[in-house]
């Protein structure tokens, strides 16, 4: 899916500007880092892709979904397309790691059989089947965080959003982390990661966009972490 | 089909997973329906005897001589709220009094010519209608006399107004507290899940599949503590009907049967599954909008 922010800016009551005139346009299948300070607008701009928040100027698009013009009641819809993997992980501590990733595609009403095999098959890919009848609590961190991949890429979704996935995690399991999230982006999935490992950016290297205050300082193809100046 | 399945099992794990609260909730819910309940009952019960006694109470016009009673009957049967007209010609009369006498009856003969005059017995549809029924006969050139018992017929429909009144006020207090244990619980079990709902918001869940184990819950609830209170209810009554048809048999308060049942589960387990699901919906509803309105 082709993400296209044009324009936009996002001011939080009274008058915080947390992104000013964002221009991003995102091909179908890239896999694009979103850096900068805390504090920076990666978190806010990314709540705009989701649908958690609205742009106060400006549209965003995905594919064919226009999320300024969207009816509250149609983002249930939209996020199916889209998955996302929270730097807090947000797994339900009282269900086993199995039901966290089935309940993901419960909610979208898909078969129990159908359920099964997908959910197996995340599982196996993101290496936790053996680890299925545990709870989040008895996972590591790297385990959970896998986890909380596994139910965002289980329905097959065209855009994965990540928040800083690698956040809390040591640098051997973040590099598992991301392996995992680049074999996700080979397979087609548009990917979309806000970070602050600077190794992790400077090691695998891809489209990288900077914002800082609230705006667009870089949008560099294959970038580094530290590199400056506007493209 | 698949959504239903896991909308029913999450909606059995709320109930088991805050058993201690479905248990209370239920427990309450009864309480609050074999409030309700009892007072309907009670007014059907009253409504029945002072209908009964009401259906006893007549108004008696008694009517000139030179008219005739056939044709009068049409005319006092045309008047408002009157419910039937038996016509009591002289004959008739003088038999019933000799009839009450008994062994004195022949002292009516002493009297010669048949003294007593034609007349009406009506009843009318209501108590509370007699006076106004009394002052249309009154009113007519063919009546002489109008007679009835105004003091009782005025009783009865205050008694009917008081009982209803009371009725109204005890299911409406009543179902405030049905509504308020109900809204609390749901609104305990959405708290306790609000993360859950919120992750089920992010990855898709739409607000319907979300509400609805809320939804069943409060229906469960409601349906529970209504069946329940029904049980109990149709029971005793049965108990307390023979009780006081033997200790009171003039009061001929109707019996329970399959109608009182069908009332009852239609009011009680009816009106609680509808309860359950109006104030899970508003104890849902606000929290789901308000987690899936954009910032």
């Amino acid at each position: 899916m082709e993400i296209r922010v044009s324009g936009v800016s996002k001011i939080f009551k009274p008058d915080i500007v947390a992104l000013e005139d964002i221009y991003i346009t995102v091909r179908p299948g890239e896999f694009l880092y979103l850096v900068g300070p805390t504090g920076s607008g990666k978190s806010t701009l990314l709540r705009l892709i989701t649908g958690e928040a609205r742009p106060t100027r400006g549209q965003i698009t995905v594919g064919p979904f226009n999320l300024r013009k969207m009816r509250w009641g149609a983002i249930s819809y939209y996020r199916r397309y889209v998955g996302v993997v929270f730097q807090d992980f947000k797994l339900l501590p009282h269900l086993t790691a199995y039901e966290n990733v089935a309940f993901a595609l419960e909610a979208m009403g898909l078969p129990p059989k159908e359920i099964r095999v997908k959910t197996g098959e995340a599982l196996d890919r993101l290496g936790l089947w053996r680890r299925r009848f545990l709870h989040p609590p008895q996972l590591s961190g790297g385990e959970q965080q896998r986890l909380a991949i596994a139910r965002a890429v289980v329905k097959s979704p065209s855009l994965l959003i990540a928040d800083e996935p690698t956040g809390n995690l040591d640098a051997n399991t973040a590099e598992g982390i991301m392996d995992i999230l680049l074999s996700i982006n080979a397979s087609g999935t548009t990917v979309i990661m806000a970070t602050h490992n600077q190794y992790i950016v400077d090691t695998y290297r891809a489209r990288v966009v900077e914002l800082r205050m609230g705006r667009m300082t870089r949008d560099e193809e294959k970038g580094r972490y530290g590199s400056y100046g506007y493209n | 089909m698949a959504t239903i399945r896991y909308i029913l099992r999450d909606a059995f794990r709320l109930l088991f997973r805050h058993w201690g609260l479905t248990i209370l909730t239920w427990v309450t819910m009864m309480a609050v329906f074999l409030a309700v309940g009892g007072s309907f009952l009670l007014t059907s019960c009253a409504h029945a005897v002072v209908a009964k006694l009401a259906g006893d109470l007549t108004i008696e016009a008694y009517i000139a001589k030179e008219f005739d009673l056939e044709a009068l009957k049409p005319k006092i049967e045309a008047i408002p709220h009157v419910k039937e007209v038996t016509l009591v010609t002289p004959e008739s009369a003088l038999a019933r009094l000799k009839e009450l006498l008994g062994e004195q009856a022949q002292v009516v003969e002493l009297l010669g010519e048949n003294p007593l005059p034609p007349s009406l017995v009506l009843q009318v549809d209501d108590a509370s209608n007699a006076d106004v029924v009394a002052q249309t006969l009154r009113s007519l050139s063919e009546i002489e006399d109008v007679v009835y018992a105004r003091e009782a017929a005025n009783r009865l429909a205050r008694l009917n107004a008081v009982i209803r009144q009371l009725t109204i006020g005890i299911i409406a207090v009543a179902i405030m507290i049905g509504i308020l244990i109900l809204f609390n619980t749901v609104r305990i079990a959405v708290y306790s899940r609000r993360e859950e709902l919120a992750v089920m918001l992010k990855v898709g869940a739409t607000p319907t599949y979300v509400a609805m184990p809320f939804l069943l819950q409060g229906v469960i609830l409601g349906g529970l503590g209504g069946i329940s209170a029904t049980l109990i209810l149709t029971r005793a009554y049965t108990v307390f009907v023979k009780h006081i048809n033997r200790l009171l048999p003039f009061l001929m308060v109707p019996e329970g049967g399959p109608e009182i049942f069908i009332q009852l589960v239609l009011l009680l387990v009816g009106g609680g599954m509808a309860l359950g699901w109006i104030c899970s919906w508003i104890a849902t509803s606000r929290h789901i909008r308000d987690a899936l309105r954009p910032l």
